[in-house]
């Protein structure tokens, strides 16, 4: 550990700090659209992530009905029902998250946002929108295999991109390092 | 006319031994006034070029023999003359800049902020999201020969030319 005059004789101002919290290997890809694979894992996982929820939900209430009713018979097969709850929450999960950051859990977890092809974010109505067409119309994913900018028939349409972003949530960093600090709270 | 020179001549003796008594008063005068002078002055420079000798030694000795610092602390409040100091003179001498860059090299900071942010997308998550890139790549790569593309996908192009071997 030099001291600051030992370090202030061998100091050179100029950028030498490199401070991104991107790891050095995605550098080159950041920004760029992202191809067919990635978005489709992307999109399992928040199935995946669906699909848990509405099953645990639907398990639970099961589980409750058995509990508590006395005469209970053992639950139909509520597949189209729940397939359209499922439909109806991973829209809703879609528009929420591609609107607040243009990220979900599959986005977040595969390092791609999605976003206009003017790089904006998306707006509620466009993620909307987008949302609706990626649920009833999946299928248009496959249009990004083709497609020479990685486009599925949303984006297409919608006027939507999809690009790696690696960069991650920000954890809260605790900048005073440990040292106590008087809040402005117990001064006034 | 002796009788009437008398007067005359007394007079004479009189103005000449008043002459004579001025002249010793004003040599008397001088004399002293001189004398007093020099003795002054000479007593002024010996008194100086004493002190001047002495003094030094004195103060030195003295100085040798007490702890100024102690003195200091016990007699001057140390806090309260900083806090009377103006600190603006102070902090525009201060290399800022250079004490910032001290800083961050001495707690590595870059590392610090990698370590805290990218240390998931550079693992196992990095590994599978590199995966699914190389993929992609193979596929696009397929897709455009089919279609006789001659100019490959963007993020294909950069992974393959700079990252080859992840």
């Amino acid at each position: 550990m030099p001291e600051f005059s030992k370090f202030r004789k061998t100091f050179v101002p100029g950028p030498q700090v490199y401070f991104s919290p991107l790891p050095e290997r995605a550098r080159s890809i950041q920004g760029l659209s992202a191809g067919f694979t990635s978005r489709a894992i992307a999109v399992l996982i928040d199935i995946a992530l669906v699909a848990a929820l509405v099953l645990g939900a639907w398990g639970g209430w099961e589980a409750l009905r058995y509990i508590l009713g006395a005469f209970y018979n053992l639950p139909e097969a509520a597949g189209i029902p729940l397939l359209i709850i499922g439909y109806f929450i991973m829209w809703l999960y879609w528009t929420w998250s591609w609107s607040i950051g243009g990220r979900s859990l599959g986005n977040i977890l595969m390092g791609l946002r999605v976003q206009t092809t003017h790089g904006n974010n998306l707006g509620i109505k466009l993620a909307a929108l987008r949302s609706l067409l990626s649920v009833v119309f999946a299928i248009g994913l496959l249009w990004s295999i083709i497609s020479r900018k990685n486009k599925s028939i949303q984006d297409i349409v919608l006027g939507t991109e999809v690009v790696f972003d690696w960069a991650p949530l920000l954890p809260k960093v605790d900048t005073t390092f440990g040292m106590e600090t008087k809040s402005i709270k117990d001064e006034n | 006319m002796s009788r009437n020179l008398e007067p005359s001549a007394l007079n004479s003796a009189v103005s000449v031994v008043a002459s004579a008594a001025t002249g010793v008063l004003g040599l008397a005068r001088f004399t002293t006034e001189t004398t007093v002078y020099l003795v002054t002055e000479s007593t002024k420079a010996i008194t100086k070029s004493i002190l001047d000798t002495v003094v030094p030694i004195a103060v030195k000795a003295v100085v040798s023999r007490i702890d100024i610092n102690e003195i200091v602390k016990d007699h001057v409040d140390v806090d309260e003359i900083v806090a009377q100091a103006d600190i603006t003179p102070i902090l525009d001498r201060i290399p800022m800049a250079e004490i910032a860059d001290y800083v961050i090299e001495e707690i590595d900071l870059p590392s610090l902020v990698r370590e805290s942010t990218g240390g998931v997308a550079d693992g196992l998550l990095g590994t599978l999201r590199f995966q699914a890139i190389q993929t992609d790549n193979f596929i696009s790569e397929i897709v455009d020969r089919i279609f006789f593309r001659r100019k490959m996908r963007a993020a294909a192009r950069e992974v393959s030319e700079g990252h080859a071997g992840i």
